[in-house]
């Protein structure tokens, strides 16, 4: 009796550590870049890499991405990575002339309403560093002045810099 | 003689509440008909819309008065910014004609991130919009026949707080109403 308890808690264990490293994955996705063709998880990752969801009439998501882009500029030499998935989908006309606007050149991707469920989203911006294999190294949603600091001190330890 | 008089004083009572429950029987109905309400709250805001009157007599003004509560914290945005601004949408019925809504005056909200002034609601506010139905002969000859009609809508809008923008919501309510002979 005692062995079949210690049997079932051992499976209950490793279980729940399947459960945990599945976790600390980042979802895979397929989805389309802005000329229509497509992308994948695998496609984007980098040394490391830094995937943002947004939408363009995102007013925090407008003031954190001039610092985001400055933190890819310096970076994307140097293995990062980085990719904006928006989650509006009735806002995808508006993102070329967004791009241009602001200057930005980071990559984009067309998320739509399932991105939403899929990755439980309920705020932007939220963002996700994920290593070389796609493991979640750290997540934040929302945007206060000086929150970039901290992203590129996440970024550095990643790259091993 | 107490014994009396305390009997009187219940039939008294009992009368005064009978009297009182029929007021209260009598005036739901009566408000009821006049006008109908569904209330919704989200993670963001609460909100009561109010249409009247509930009975649809043809060529006659509805009169849809949607009032919304943002959470503490909380703005939406008004008209006339480069943001989404909250909205009503009424679900098109061919036989109704929906009127331009009217909003309140907005407050300005200064978004220091951005170094920008935009138009907002944070505190409690209200929303109108006027409906027709069957304000035309071929209106009316669409309202014939039917009963009654189920007006559908949403009230649409983007909230943010002071740290984050939260994702564009759309949520639906519904009022049925009768349609009045001709």
């Amino acid at each position: 009796m005692r062995r079949v308890l210690l049997g079932v808690l051992l499976l209950a264990a490793v279980a729940m550590q399947d459960r945990a490293a599945a976790e600390e994955r980042f979802r895979p996705f397929k989805l389309k870049t802005l000329e229509g063709s497509q992308r994948s998880l695998p496609d984007v990752l980098g040394k490391a890499t830094v995937v943002i969801f947004f939408f363009p009439t995102c007013q925090y998501c407008n003031a954190a991405f001039p610092e985001v882009q400055k933190i890819y500029d310096a970076y994307k030499d140097r293995g990062l990575s980085m990719v904006w998935i928006n989650v509006v989908p009735d806002e995808e006309p508006l993102i070329a002339g967004w791009l241009v606007t602001h200057g930005f050149t980071v990559p984009v991707l067309l998320g739509g309403r399932s991105v939403q469920n899929d990755y439980k989203l309920v705020m932007t911006p939220t963002h996700y560093l994920l290593d070389s294999r796609g493991k979640v190294l750290s997540r934040h949603a929302g945007y206060t002045a000086g929150d970039e600091k901290a992203l590129e001190r996440d970024i550095q330890q990643a790259l091993g810099q | 003689m107490h014994g009396i008089r305390g009997v009187v004083a219940t039939l008294l009572a009992l009368s005064v509440a009978g009297l009182s429950a029929r007021q209260v029987a009598e005036t739901r109905p009566a408000t009821s008909a006049v006008a109908r309400v569904v209330s919704r709250s989200t993670p963001h805001l609460k909100f009561t819309a109010t249409i009247s009157p509930v009975v649809i007599v043809p060529g006659a003004r509805l009169s849809i008065v949607v009032d919304v509560v943002p959470n503490k914290g909380m703005h939406v945005y008004a008209p006339g910014t480069q943001y989404r601004p909250v909205e009503i949408r009424l679900q098109a019925d061919s036989s109704l004609r929906v009127h331009n809504p009217v909003y309140p005056k907005p407050t300005v909200y200064r978004f220091k991130p951005l170094n920008e002034d935009v138009l907002v609601y944070d505190a409690p506010f209200r929303l109108v919009v006027d409906v027709i139905a069957g304000d035309s002969v071929a209106l009316r000859r669409q309202l014939r026949g039917r009963t009654q009609i189920t007006l559908r809508a949403t009230l649409d809008y983007q909230a943010c707080d002071d740290r984050l923008c939260y994702l564009p919501a759309s949520v639906p309510f519904q009022w049925t109403l009768r349609v009045a002979g001709e």
